[in-house]
């Protein structure tokens, strides 16, 4: 034992935590749940919702939990007849003016007060209706955020996180006794770009997504980990989706995003932007394989390509160009070099950014609006060409994975090199400019529906998952390249995200000793990598 | 009877920084000057000064707190935000007696090494502020509050920061969030403010009366001050009388003296000749007591407790027969409604819900379930906030339904069940 760590016993679990851990995080190392509203474990302490007290030997009376040190030989007792009683009589008074509107709440299912009262409380009100205190319904308190001060709880999570976290103030706690309720200062509205983190945390129905509000009820809904897209910080989140039973349940809908903890990465936080990536696995998809526009099937638009590229393999110049972006996971791009190495003897490829630089600040959101800049280079190595529009110059066809060379921000000699060549391959989930163009285009899938890894600005490599189906028939992206592979020859190995991997992690060293395991889910630091392959400032 | 605090009340002029030097003004706090700052804590520990703001905690045991080689200024806040109902001694003390008070303050300023002192007035004492402030400018002018004082070369600074008008700025957390310029409300501890207080730096926060004793203690000695009073309440304590006595106003006795004596003799006996009902001896938050006890009580903190009630404040609220009890009880339910900051689960609802029923109760349309609600409430409410606002109401529930239950019942539906259905 080391001498900041100290030795309590928790409802008779023996824990050993660093000294001054307030009883709440112990007890969760106990196994033992603690009910609160206002604490958090990454902002201050308020200390005011009353709901976590417990009882410590040799203390007078109940304490509360979040403000309570752990200390040597302390024993803590959350489960007596006095701590129940309290419970109880908090649960009472939070309802005493709660509207209990839980049937048109969208927090019912994810609302600390309705859990709590099923666990703690569990009596009828005697309390009616009519002598409740009546405050403001359906407030437009930001662009993002819906306010409802009677459902509020008062625990001033949303204060402090505006406080403490962006630092911008926006929310206080106004009026006083039971008239006291969270607002914005008169002509302010809560319009930071961390806004929706305040709905997060709101641990009742008080503060709402105004892009979630009335989309799903959250008891149907799963949230399983995975990774934002929006930029280069590469934030830990969760997804929520229906739960998916039969393959065309809601078809593979993504509802929110939400932060998940990562220390390392986001804390417990991510940005108004990032919220909105979820749309990309809804919005604009692409269904089926088309073949010059006409809907066709796999076998169709496999036969299509192979009929469009295989005279060009036999030339002695590689006529076959491949262009591959940012977006793409690093097990992506190291597939799509090798087969345009293997198959078309193609040493080089285009790796390109989908979207210009943007919005940037000096804690999550970074200007580097792709989730893989890092990872993309690194796979590519020296196969990626310093002047895409000079390589793609007089190329007879392309193979696009995921890239949007046609993009309107891009470079115009890269457009009129894309445009004129002859045949254009596309790999692409959802419609842009680039796939208006394609010759032959392949639906590949989301974020939330492949595994593979990313490589994020600080250098740390972090794993994506596949949660989600949809109900048509888009296909993997590795997958799809082993495809392409087969069509031209029938022995190119297929493989998953885990073996392109590792077979990465023997080739680079930057990755080595790191796989899957080690990734896990909070993600593991690549060597070198943050100076080594982002490149971008050099 | 020994006058500590109102020796020079009524004096000609005494309210001017001439007429206090004329009554020997300021010679505690030269006399402090040349003292090290420890034995001007000494000599209060000495004295048992207790705090005067309700608390009672010893004055010089507090000051005593303050960590030392910090590196961080020490603040000096003193707690002239006199809200509890029932309570005006401070007020009389400010606005009497100014130069006494702010030489109280820079003593203990002096002894616990502030350099800067906050001087926190009820936002509703407009002439105090004015008066304070006035005096703090002719301090200043004087020297006496500035750079070198007297010579010692310790400097001082003094701020008169009026509230807006908030109960709770009173306790003396909440009293620090609104200096820090926040919202008046109290902070959880620890830290306690003597090592975490405003602007997150040692603060010793102390009642004015308390402050005002402390000139008389310097210059007589702390065990002057201790040979006065009880054994355990040294002293004497400014007692704010209000209600139904012919003569109503703020009285210094000493500690232990008998409260039938402050009531007949002090007061002038009941208003009117009405029999006296009840008394509420510290200020409105502590326990009501039936007059025949009260009155056979001593003004000392032990013999209230043991009374059943608190000193307090020494806000004496006397009620005689013909007032009613659970109207009286309604309309401090209102006030601490009113006053609860808000933050606390159990006082943020509870002060607000058992005053609604309290209403309803004292207009006669209270239901039968209302006195075990109320109960309930109060119980749930005691000790279990970061404050004491939320015990203050429900002590006074707890203590009106204990002796004057009768009342209540009155008022209540005629259950089934009492008609013998």
């Amino acid at each position: 034992m080391s001498e900041n760590t100290v030795n309590l016993t928790i409802d008779g679990i023996q824990v050993t935590v660093p000294k001054g851990t307030n009883l709440i995080e112990a007890s969760k190392k106990a196994g033992v749940d603690v009910p609160h509203f206002c604490y958090h474990s990454h902002l201050s302490v308020a200390g005011n919702c009353r709901m976590c007290m417990v009882e410590v030997e040799g203390m007078r009376g109940p304490q509360i939990g979040c403000n309570t040190g752990a200390n040597e030989g302390m024993v803590v007792k959350t489960d007596t007849e006095a701590v129940k009683e309290q419970r109880a009589a908090v649960m009472e008074f939070l309802l005493v003016n709660h509207p209990i509107d839980c049937p048109v709440c969208d927090q019912a299912g994810e609302c600390k007060l309705q859990i709590y009262y099923m666990e703690h409380d569990r009596r009828d009100s005697v309390v009616s209706v009519d002598e409740k205190v009546k405050k403001g319904k359906a407030i437009e308190v930001g662009p993002r955020v819906m306010l409802d001060q009677e459902r509020c709880v008062a625990c001033s999570r949303c204060v402090r996180f505006c406080d403490e976290v962006t630092g911008t103030g926006e929310l206080r706690l106004m009026n006083r006794g039971d008239h006291t309720t969270i607002d914005t200062f008169p002509g302010r509205e809560l319009d930071n770009d961390y806004s929706v983190n305040t709905v997060d945390i709101c641990p009742v129905g008080a503060l709402t997504s105004r892009d979630f509000r009335f989309q799903a009820r959250v008891w149907y809904l799963e949230h399983d980990d995975s990774l934002c897209t929006g930029c280069a910080t590469g934030c830990n989140v969760k997804v929520s989706h229906y739960k998916q039973i039969e393959l065309d349940d809601y078809n593979g809908t993504a509802y929110r995003l939400q932060p998940r903890v990562n220390d390392e990465v986001n804390q417990a936080w991510m940005c108004d932007f990032g919220r909105k990536e979820y749309r990309k696995v809804n919005d604009g998809r692409i269904e089926q394989p088309f073949a010059h526009n006409i809907e066709i099937g796999w076998d169709g638009a496999l036969g299509h390509v192979k009929n469009a590229l295989q005279p060009l393999r036999d030339g002695v110049a590689a006529e076959v160009a491949g262009v591959v972006s940012f977006d793409a996971t690093t097990e992506e791009v190291w597939q799509f070099r090798k087969l345009l190495r293997e198959v078309f003897g193609q040493n080089e490829i285009a790796v390109l950014a989908s979207r210009p630089d943007g919005k940037a600040d000096d804690f999550l959101i970074d200007a580097d609006k792709h989730p893989n800049r890092a990872g993309a280079l690194l796979a590519a190595g020296d196969a990626a060409t310093a002047d895409p529009a000079r390589y793609l110059e007089g190329k007879s066809a392309v193979i696009v994975l995921g890239a949007n060379p046609m993009a309107t921000f891009q470079d115009e000699a890269l457009r009129q090199a894309f445009a004129g060549i002859k045949h254009k391959i596309v790999l692409a989930a959802n419609r842009n400019e680039t796939t208006e163009l394609a010759a032959v285009l392949l639906p590949t899938v989301s974020f939330t529906e492949k595994d593979g890894s990313f490589v994020n600005r600080q250098g740390r490599v972090q794993r994506i998952f596949p949660i989600l189906r949809k109900g048509y028939p888009c296909r993997r992206d590795l997958d799809v390249l082993a495809d392409l592979a087969g069509t031209f020859e029938a022995d190119w190995p297929r493989t998953d995200a885990a073996a392109v991997f590792r077979e990465m992690a023997e080739a680079l060293p930057q990755l080595a000793g790191l796989d899957y395991g080690t990734i896990g889910k909070l993600g593991a630091l690549a060597k070198d990598v943050a100076t080594a392959a982002l490149g971008r400032k050099a | 009877m020994t006058k500590v605090l109102f020796e020079h009340r009524g004096k000609k002029g005494v309210d001017t920084f001439e007429g206090w030097e004329a009554v020997g003004g300021f010679e505690a706090l030269k006399r402090a000057l040349k003292m090290k700052p420890e034995e001007v804590i000494e000599e209060v520990k000495t004295s048992g000064l207790r705090g005067r703001g309700g608390a009672g905690f010893p004055a010089g045991v507090k000051w005593g707190f303050v960590p030392k080689n910090t590196g961080k200024p020490i603040y000096l806040c003193i707690n002239a935000d006199e809200s509890e109902p029932g309570t005006c001694k401070d007020r009389v003390l400010m606005e009497e007696l100014p130069f006494m008070c702010l030489e109280g303050a820079l003593i203990a300023a002096y002894a616990i090494g502030a350099k800067l002192a906050f001087w926190y007035i009820r936002g509703e004492f407009d002439l105090s502020e004015r008066v304070m402030s006035r005096a703090v400018e002719v301090l200043r002018e004087k020297g006496v509050i500035g750079k070198d004082v007297f010579g010692s070369g310790w400097d001082i600074d003094l701020v008169v920061h009026r509230g807006a008008g908030a109960y709770i700025c009173g306790e003396e957390t909440g009293l620090i969030s609104s200096v820090e310029g926040d919202k008046g409300q109290p902070k959880i501890k620890p830290p306690f403010p003597a090592v975490e207080g405003a602007f997150r730096c040692p603060t010793i926060v102390n009642n004015v009366e308390t402050l005002a004793a402390v000139p008389w203690i310097i210059n007589k000695g702390g065990l002057a001050y201790a040979a006065l009073g009880t054994e355990k309440s040294k002293g004497t304590k400014l007692f704010s009388v209000s209600g139904a006595v012919a003569k109503p106003g703020v009285y210094e006795v000493e500690m232990g003296y008998p409260m039938h004596d402050l009531i007949m003799n002090e007061c002038g006996g009941p208003q009117f000749g009405k029999t006296l009902k009840a008394i509420i001896p510290g200020g409105s938050s502590v326990p009501v007591l039936p007059a025949k006890i009260a009155m056979e009580m001593n003004l000392d903190y032990e013999s209230v407790q043991a009374a059943g009630s608190l000193l307090g404040s020494g806000g004496v609220i006397v009620i005689d027969e013909s007032q009613s009890m659970p109207e009286l009880l309604a309309i401090l339910g209102r006030f601490y409604a009113h006053e609860s900051c808000g933050q606390c689960t159990p006082c943020r609802e509870g002060t607000g819900w058992g005053s609604r029923l309290l209403d309803r109760v004292a207009e006669g349309e209270g239901k039968d379930q209302d006195m075990p609600t109320l109960e309930r409430i109060a119980r749930f409410m005691t000790g279990t906030t970061i404050c004491f606002l939320a015990s203050s109401m429900a002590m006074p529930i707890q203590s009106f339904f204990k002796h004057f239950r009768h009342e209540f019942e009155a008022l209540l539906p005629v259950t089934t069940e009492a008609k013998g259905d």
